[in-house]
């Protein structure tokens, strides 16, 4: 969901949300994701 | 650590555009480096405050056309304009003006498909990650269009502080509570932090004191602030009163610039050294 591609393979943690695992790259984009998907529902498709 | 502050209200004719540009300058003048971004894509208006016609728009980024040093034009020169010096020569100073073209904002706030659409998403948060990397901002200041609409919206959840300015005389206080609820909830369990911002508080304009003190003008007022506040559910960081001179000047311009010592511009800088925005 970040902005870019994962910079940083080491760095990344793995998220498991509403079932689906998903990789960040930071904190902040972790955030992102989680308030996107808060505000928009279902709508919110990364993938 | 960058701290990204996005101004907001229900409706629209608050002053939020006003307290931002001069927030921001407020910020970079006390030496902070700044990045003021016109997100209000509906109707942009910044523009009106530093006479400039940029080459390329915040719309060119987002649309793939050009690179982030393309949009953000240096005003770092604004902040010696007033006094001839700043308070802090470390400030600099960049704005990413909004194209005003109708054809420009539709294309930003017209439907797309839902790959395009989160293209575009990633797009806007690789802009607030590129002003960070590469011109280590300490804030980025945001003008979003009013209510709830697609680019408010993302402006919000993106932003780590967000202020939701009211003028005072046509408040909405329902609505407004409504849309605290519906999308402010979904930001600040995230760790967001929301204030409210009054503007155009009773109080500069008002008649003299004692006329005041004997119709109970002022206790009124003072209670008036601390029900919304409970109402709203927010805490209220300032409240600015209304100054006829700004309110009614027939060109925007920027009061902490221009008019460094306003009483207008002393309320600003007092919400630049609030502990809840510093970095």
């Amino acid at each position: 969901m970040c902005g870019k591609m994962i910079s940083e393979q080491k760095n990344q943690s793995l998220i498991e949300i509403d079932g689906i695992t998903y990789a960040f790259d930071s904190k902040d984009c972790e955030i992102f994701f989680k308030k996107f998907k808060s505000l928009y529902g279902e709508m919110f498709n990364p993938i | 650590m960058t701290k990204c502050i996005a101004f907001h209200s229900y409706k629209g004719g608050t002053g939020k555009t006003t307290l931002a540009c001069n927030l921001a300058v407020s910020l970079a003048k006390k030496g902070y480096r700044v990045f003021l971004l016109d997100l209000d894509v509906s109707a942009p208006s910044i523009q009106a405050y530093f006479e400039k016609e940029p080459q390329k728009w915040i719309n060119d980024f987002l649309n793939d056309s050009a690179d982030i040093s393309d949009v953000a034009i240096d005003m770092t020169t604004l902040l010696t304009e007033s006094s001839g010096t700043s308070e802090n020569k470390n400030g600099r100073f960049w704005v990413g003006f909004c194209n005003p073209k109708k054809e420009e904002i539709y294309k930003l706030e017209s439907g797309r498909e839902d790959n395009a659409k989160m293209q575009l998403l990633r797009k806007f948060i690789l802009l607030r990650e590129r002003l960070i990397s590469d011109y280590d901002v300490d804030y980025i200041i945001i003008d979003t269009s009013p209510g709830i609409r697609y680019w408010s919206i993302n402006a919000l959840a993106v932003a780590d502080i967000l202020f939701l300015t009211l003028k005072m005389g046509e408040l909405d206080v329902d609505g407004t509570k409504k849309m605290a609820d519906d999308i402010y909830g979904s930001l600040t369990k995230y760790g967001a932090k929301s204030y409210l911002i009054l503007n155009r508080v009773a109080g500069f304009c008002m008649p003299d004191s004692s006329y005041a003190h004997e119709h109970n003008l002022i206790e009124q007022e003072i209670g008036f602030d601390e029900k919304l506040a409970k109402t709203v559910g927010m805490r209220i960081i300032s409240a600015i009163p209304c100054y006829c001179d700004i309110q009614f000047s027939r060109k925007e311009f920027l009061t902490v610039i221009k008019h460094p010592t306003h009483p207008f511009a002393s309320q600003i800088n007092r919400l630049a050294e609030e502990n809840e925005i510093k970095v």
